[in-house]
């Protein structure tokens, strides 16, 4: 292992020990030598990461620095050239999409990306049936699923967006659309959610809103975050931990205060005029 | 509110229907069932082309695998019409589920040149199995035998009393095809609509439920194709050509492709309209060019949805 | 089998693949630029066939004179189209614009009828080119050898044009990449309106072609060929010129060679040609990956 590999690693442990956590720690993802480049631009070089069940992580790093492809890949909408991901050990590389989301790896996207022309209500209920297998059904009435029908109110009042259930998708204002999409990437309850820049878009309130709202369900354990961001109040206030990617690789990882502290990043990414 | 019209318009085309099954003249009553047979195709396709936006060349394949799976089976084990109409449903379904598995690996243009080739593949064998299938001439004389339940037999060879069987399968289809709509698959077809991107993260499999639309749109392309050949006596290998697959599409988008009622709207216009244009002209496909893109360039909402714009 | 059989099924082949090329050659052309699968190609095609069939008889029976002003009259007929429907469906779903296709080709199939007559049309022969010609001891017909070779100085022809004209350039970058072409100047609506009615007169003129070849003139011969193109056009690769040139070469063939052994499947084994390549390899064999 090269230098900065190792020093990863003991920061990784590092983390570990800080939390508290011993070494049964659930590792529910494991990223190991993943590599992706399209013609000559590298956009993920030689990654290795674990996430740990209830370790709300924020990965960060200047445009261009792999964070998407990286989301991409391990949710499935991007093949790895090389490399393996395992998901609670099990190897999901080259599983489909909707496979990995009913193993509960789910993600956000940046856009938003919503079903237009259904209300928001429907929106969340297509996932949650989805997630218990009641999707099939054929003959049933939406109305009498019960289980799923409540489930998806309570993600409704999760996120704040209960008022609007009724509202077809596409005339909700951009805010609430930003939260339905959150909404929507946690109605399969997912182990592991990545969220891809949450907060893009949104005003002042609605961004401490929906980070409540992260930071609440973070607690209850359920699921574990994963938030790609550009605003560091958030990353620095939030996270537990902080992944930091230049040109494809891994050249932060630790608690915020490490990672405000380390030299490499603050040159690379902190020197770049952020909002302290 | 929407609600109790809807329920006034059911209760109404339900009445009207009825009645003209009890007293219209014969010809009146064979173009109603033909209506009744072609919205039975066209709702079933829609299933596949409203809700998931995939458009298939293919489906007049069913429609004459029902055809002639009712007439082999009929002309060579036994005329009953009911069983019949249920070997050809199955033969559709069968040949739906082979056909779909291939087709929905593909997307967009590509699916629909393969529901296109596969449609074809079925005509041209239906051309040349002149032995199986009586090649160009089609099957004749396939019977409405009456049908027999133990000790009741009721005899279909009337077109009248044909036609109220034709009426409870389409009672039954819109029945069905209303539920299919309202439940959670119903659901995640729309899902499939609105967004196919998202619902594979929302944990769908989209091949599945594509492959499932399409089994189910087959399946009822089969039940017209078996329905309509007992009303007409014979087959055709033309039912099987792709330019029949085009009367489903028509039909939706005159009426409505995202609403419900269009395919049913759209096949009285469809018929009713033919019908008239006949009498003039035998010009019917130049007025139907006409209409289509009137509606394409403007009306995509068909008359269903230009109807709701009013409401509004 | 003796060679003398072999030839001659191969000629056939030959001239039916050329033919069909013709007809695909503007199907592709309009498909690689623009996007859009014409279902009416085969109405020009047919139109085509008809205008020229009417021109030469106003023109004292001159065949070629009916080939160069018949196709020319359809070419508006495709302007108008393009000009005037296709270009506002672009922006909406693709069965939108194939439906839109599908109006005109029922359009036409009943305009045909109407000014034409439903029956069907005896097509002259031409002077210089009727009659058969000896190969290898069993006659050929003289017209499908001129087949044979005005397929290949089409081929060549588009090539030049695409690849070594300043038009051709133009019309390359705009189908790989339309909106840079409009950014750098390029008129993009006037070159797609352009690009059509080339393509409509190429279709066009395969009817035009036809006259002679196909032995009567009806009012279903746009729907015979254009399945026949489709065929080819997925089989080569849609948007691929070459690919429509080697895969009419292989369709040809294959229909020839089929309606010789196998009579009753030869339509079935061309389909199945088609699935396999749109499951297997969908951008064709001369496409490329999209």
């Amino acid at each position: 292992m090269s230098a900065p590999c190792r020093d990863l690693k003991n920061r990784r442990e590092g983390i570990a020990a800080v939390l508290g956590k011993n070494e049964m720690a659930v590792k529910l993802l494991q990223i190991e030598n993943l590599n992706k480049s399209f013609g000559r631009v590298k956009a993920a070089v030689d990654i290795n990461l674990a996430f740990e069940q209830g370790v709300l992580t924020s990965i960060i790093g200047p445009n261009g620095a792999g964070k998407s492809t990286l989301i991409n890949m391990l949710s499935g909408s991007l093949p790895a050239d090389s490399g393996r991901i395992l998901f609670q050990e099990t190897d999901i590389t080259h599983m489909p999409i909707h496979r990995r989301v009913r193993l509960g790896l789910c993600r956000s996207f940046q856009v938003v990306n919503v079903f237009p022309e259904l209300t928001v209500f429907d929106n969340i209920l297509l996932p949650t049936l989805a997630a218990s297998n009641r999707s099939r059904r054929l003959f049933g009435s939406l109305a009498r699923e019960t289980t799923a029908n409540r489930e998806a109110n309570e993600i409704l009042e999760l996120v704040g967006l209960a008022a609007e259930a009724q509202t077809i998708a596409s005339a909700l204002s951009h805010g609430d659309e930003r939260v339905l999409e959150v909404g929507i990437a946690m109605a399969a309850r997912p182990k592991l959610l990545f969220l891809d820049e949450p907060t893009a878009g949104m005003n002042p309130v609605e961004r401490v809103q929906i980070l409540e709202n992260i930071r609440r369900l973070s607690d209850q354990g359920r699921t574990t975050f994963v938030i790609v961001e550009h605003d560091m109040d958030i990353v620095f206030s939030l996270s537990q931990r902080v992944i930091v990617l230049h040109y494809g690789e891994v050249i932060g990882d630790g608690t915020a205060d490490e990672i405000k502290n380390n030299p490499r990043v603050r040159e690379v990414y902190l020197g770049e005029g952020v909002t302290a | 509110m929407q609600r109790s019209w809807n329920m006034i318009i059911t209760v109404l085309a339900l009445a009207a229907l009825i009645l003209i099954g009890l007293f219209a003249d014969r010809f009146t009553v064979y173009l109603t069932s033909r209506v009744m047979i072609l919205s039975i195709f066209a709702l079933g396709y829609n299933i596949l082309f409203g809700r998931t936006g995939l458009l298939s060349f293919g489906h007049a394949a069913f429609y004459a695998a029902g055809a002639y799976g009712l007439g082999l089976f009929s002309i060579h084990v036994s005329p009953h019409p009911l069983i019949g109409i249920l070997v050809g449903v199955a033969c559709a379904s069968l040949l739906a589920a082979v056909i779909g598995f291939f087709c929905v690996r593909q997307t967009e243009i590509y699916f629909a040149m393969l529901t296109l080739a596969f449609g074809m593949m079925v005509f041209s064998l239906i051309w040349n199995m002149r032995s199986v299938t009586g090649g160009d001439d089609g099957l004749v004389g396939i019977m409405r035998a009456p049908i027999s339940l133990g000790i009741v037999s009721i005899p279909i060879i009337k077109p009248q009393y044909y036609y109220f069987l034709v009426l409870c399968f389409c009672i039954i289809s819109v029945f069905l095809i209303y539920r299919i709509r309202l439940s959670p698959f119903g659901l995640v077809l729309a899902g499939i609509r609105e967004n196919d991107r998202r619902v594979e993260f929302a944990g769908v499999s989209l091949k599945n439920y594509r492959l499932g639309a399409f089994i189910l749109s087959g399946t009822f392309a089969g039940l017209a194709g078996a329905l309509g050949t007992l009303l007409e006596s014979n087959t055709s290998p033309f039912s099987a050509h792709w330019s029949h697959s085009a009367a489903p599409v028509l039909v939706s988008l005159i009426g409505g492709i995202q609403t419900f009622s269009g395919p049913l709207v759209g096949s009285v216009v469809f018929i009713v309209l033919r019908e008239m244009i006949e009498r003039f002209t035998h010009n019917w496909m130049l007025w139907f060019g006409l209409i289509l893109l009137v509606i394409i360039m403007g009306f995509r909402g068909g008359i269903v949805g230009a109807l709701s714009g009013f409401k509004k | 089998m003796d060679l003398k059989s072999i030839v001659h099924v191969c000629l056939a082949g030959l001239s039916t693949g050329m033919f069909i090329w013709l007809v695909a050659s503007g199907l592709t052309l309009i498909f690689g630029v623009l996007g859009v699968l014409n279902f009416a190609h085969g109405s020009f095609y047919m139109l085509g066939a008809y205008c020229c069939f009417t021109a030469l008889s106003l023109l004292a029976d001159n065949f070629w004179l009916g080939l160069l002003f018949g196709p020319l009259s359809v070419c508006a007929v495709g302007f108008v189209i393009e000009r005037f429907f296709l270009r506002y469906v672009y922006r909406i779903e693709l069965p939108y614009q194939l439906l839109l296709t599908f109006a005109f080709v029922l359009l036409f199939d009943d305009l045909v009828k109407i000014i034409w007559g439903a029956g069907s049309m005896g097509s002259p022969s031409v002077p210089g080119l009727a009659g058969s010609v000896p190969i290898l001891g069993r006659n050929f017909p003289t017209y499908s050898l001129f087949i044979i070779g005005v397929g290949p100085l089409v081929a060549l022809g588009l090539w030049l044009l695409i690849e070594k004209t300043w038009y051709g350039r133009i019309i390359r970058a705009a189908s790989s990449d339309r909106e840079m072409a409009s950014a750098i100047g390029v008129n993009v609506p006037v070159l797609f309106t352009a690009v059509f009615v080339f393509g409509t007169w190429l279709g066009a003129m395969g009817g035009g072609l036809a006259v002679p070849y196909v032995g009567l003139l009806t009012p279903g011969m746009g729907e015979a060929i254009i399945i026949d193109a489709f065929v080819v056009a997925v089989i080569g690769g849609l948007g691929s010129l070459k690919g429509a040139f080697f895969g009419a070469l292989i369709i040809g063939l294959l229909s020839s060679f089929g309606t010789r052994f196998i009579p009753a499947f030869d339509m079935f084994l061309t389909f199945i040609l088609m699935a396999a390549v749109l499951l297997w390899r969908p951008q064709g064999f001369f496409g490329e990956k999209a």
